[in-house]
């Protein structure tokens, strides 16, 4: 176990490398030049000049790569061009804004995704079935924005009983941060549902028709137990990987969802930085939002082995 | 050992497929040490005297598609406290549905009628929970395919201690200890550590051992083996029927064993009964049947066995295929395949007749 964590970790290293590399050659590829935005439309071009040599925009592309990489191994990122806030500084205070949203819209998502997906495949045609089945449809084809502003309408307008928008940090009023986050999270988790509930009911399916669940049936053993004990473990594996897969993307792709409902959220920083052409937030974020994603799968594959023991010991 | 041992097991205790031999002779040279049981001259239920008290008694028994075909088609037979009751018949002739109806577990969809009388309570009419009740405890069942049978992702010895937490309600300290005191007893090598590991670290044989122990645990009073040995390797084929033979009769229970394969049969079980397309064609004493084949398909079964004593270049099969459920013939199911077929044949079923004591075909033309 201890060997495959360490073989895991060992792999990320190159990954993030690559991605680094990448991050970095697209933003040059980018049209439109930092310095220009910086200085505003109607800039001397000497003032252009010296914004370009104080964040060193004329060095060579290598030097430039180079200096970027010793200063993530510092734990410096560099600083924004626009706020001149450091970026990690920036990333400390986006992050917790929106790995909240997230996690809050994940437990949302893995309960009425599983539960809804069990219900219907052991009522495999019933009305359960179709019910879960349309509300699945629903989650998925409606876009979150949307849901979004209907939310708001109903619940902030029309019963005023939640805030229509803000964030209260969860440090200061727990409540009411859970008031804020609670109709974001729910619009997020509700298009995730959708999909975790067709992958749990396929996946249910799937297991129910095999020989294990009839060998546990034939024990006499409640069909409560056969499907909670012998069945679900089974077909939690495909449920597992979908679940940080989707995870990821909500980390990184809340964005429409934070616009919404103003959420000073992690997508939020992103496309201002990319609109703003402030390229160093733009690297850390999407550097950042890559480590996320690996850390993510190393999980989910560490969630694999306790579930599945024929990956463990090897 | 009897002649007729010697004379049945081996024409009959080798596969089906002249392909095999190799491995075959093997098994042939195996099965002849072991140890005769339906030669042994014991009493079987038949014989015995008083008013019968059977522990299983079917009657009618009949299993219809989704579609309405009948797949089992009015099936009786009983069978006796601690009595082997062998069930044969190619592919899709019922043995497996017919089972499987006995537990309780028919795919959805199928339906069931009839009366599956056991200890004295009708199987068919008893409540859902009641059945459960049943199921693991009175009545087990091992299943053909050890791979398959086992959840991947629960160990071999909760897999096994989980009937006696279910229906003895045993604590798991109590559990633990039965289960690894009859794995010994199905003979697993190292069974307190086998206990903790999963069903891919074993091997189909052990598997199949896992599978007997979990059928086991609560004594059974009927136990059903559905081709048990089927998709083991021929030299594990002998241990396991050894060892299931060995077991049951330690518990006093009486079990049901189905097989395609006459040889293994012949060995195994006190009476036979044959199921052509959903229909049960013969039925008796293991030794009469195998000497005294009534129905043209037991003996056409019987003459499409290998053999090793005759020098013949091709192997004697049953012209035609079973029938389809949804299209039965009009009279003796047997009847497009069989050689001497009449016109009564074509025209009405034959009942189950008495053609010698305890023996039953299903034939005009029997006894032949």
């Amino acid at each position: 176990m201890t060997r495959f964590l360490l073989q895991r970790i060992g792999l990320m290293i190159p990954t993030i490398f690559f991605v680094s590399v990448i991050v970095f050659s697209l933003q040059q590829l980018l049209p439109g030049d930092p310095a220009l935005t910086m200085a505003g439309d109607e800039a001397s071009p000497a003032l252009i000049a010296e914004i370009r040599a104080k964040y060193h925009l004329d060095d060579p592309l290598l030097v430039r790569y180079g200096k970027w990489v010793a200063g993530i191994a510092q734990g410096d990122l560099g600083i924004s061009l626009r706020t001149q806030q450091t970026v990690v500084q920036l990333l400390t205070q986006k992050i917790p804004v929106t790995l909240e949203l997230a996690t809050l819209a994940m437990i949302i998502a893995l309960t009425f995704g599983i539960s809804m997906g069990i219900l219907a495949a052991i009522s495999r045609g019933g009305p359960m079935d179709y019910v879960a089945r349309c509300i699945a449809l629903f989650g998925i084809s409606m876009p979150a924005f949307w849901l979004g502003i209907l939310f708001i309408l109903l619940f902030a307008v029309k019963w005023r009983i939640l805030p229509a928008s803000g964030y209260v940090p969860l440090t200061e009023n727990p409540l009411e941060n859970l008031r804020s986050m609670i109709m974001p999270a729910t619009v997020l988790g509700l298009a995730v549902s959708g999909v975790i509930m067709r992958h749990t009911r396929s996946a249910m399916l799937q297991v129910l028709s095999n020989d294990y669940v009839r060998t546990a049936r034939a024990k006499g053993l409640s069909e409560t137990t056969v499907i909670f004990v012998h069945a679900l473990r089974n077909a939690a594996l495909p449920v597992i990987t979908l679940g940080a897969l989707e995870f990821g993307q909500l980390l990184s792709g809340t964005v429409l969802t934070e616009t919404v409902f103003s959420m000073p959220g992690f997508g939020k920083l992103v496309v201002d930085a990319v609109f703003n052409r402030d390229y160093a937030v733009v690297q850390g974020a999407v550097l950042c939002t890559a480590v996320v994603f690996l850390l993510l799968n190393l999980f989910a594959d560490l969630a694999y082995a306790a579930v599945n023991p024929r990956l463990r010991g090897r | 050992m009897s002649p007729y041992v010697l004379d049945c097991i081996h024409p009959f205790a080798r596969g089906p497929l002249p392909a095999k031999t190799g491995k075959t002779l093997l098994f042939a040279q195996q099965a002849g040490r072991i140890e005769p049981r339906t030669a042994s001259g014991k009493a079987t239920a038949w014989q015995s005297e008083g008013p019968p008290q059977f522990l299983l008694d079917v009657r009618d028994l009949r299993v219809t598609s989704s579609g309405g075909y009948p797949l089992v088609d009015g099936v009786s037979f009983t069978l006796n406290r601690g009595e082997t009751l062998g069930i044969v018949g190619e592919s899709g002739c019922g043995k497996s549905l017919t089972s499987l109806a006995l537990m309780g577990l028919l795919p959805p969809g199928m339906s069931v009628s009839g009366q599956v009388e056991f200890e004295g309570a009708d199987l068919l009419k008893l409540a859902p929970a009641t059945v459960r009740d049943l199921r693991g405890d009175r009545l087990a069942m091992i299943f053909q395919d050890p791979m398959t049978s086992l959840n991947p992702t629960l160990t071999v010895g909760y897999q096994i201690a989980e009937g006696l937490i279910r229906h003895r309600g045993c604590d798991r300290r109590e559990a633990r200890d039965r289960s690894i005191e009859l794995l010994r007893k199905v003979k697993l090598p190292a069974a307190e550590r086998r206990f903790d590991e999963y069903p891919h670290q074993l091997s189909g044989g052990m598997r199949q051992r896992v599978m007997i122990a979990m059928a086991l645990i609560c004594q059974p009073a009927l136990l059903i083996a559905d081709e048990p040995t089927t998709a083991l390797d021929v030299t594990v084929q002998a241990q396991i029927l050894d060892l299931l033979a060995e077991l049951k009769d330690d518990l006093g229970s009486a079990m049901i064993f189905i097989s395609h394969d006459l040889g293994v049969v012949a060995e195994n079980v006190d009476r036979v009964a044959v199921l052509y397309a959903g229909r049960l064609v013969e039925e008796g004493p293991t030794r009469s049947l195998f000497e005294q084949p009534q129905h043209p398909y037991t003996i056409g079964l019987m003459g499409s066995i290998p053999r090793i004593d005759t020098t013949s270049e091709w192997l004697p099969a049953i012209a035609g295929t079973l029938p389809l459920a949804s299209d039965p013939p009009p009279g003796c199911r047997f009847e497009p395949r069989c050689p001497f077929a009449g016109d009564k044949c074509r025209e009405e079923s034959p009942d189950l007749a008495e053609v010698s004591a305890g023996h039953r075909a299903a034939c005009w033309k029997a006894p032949l």
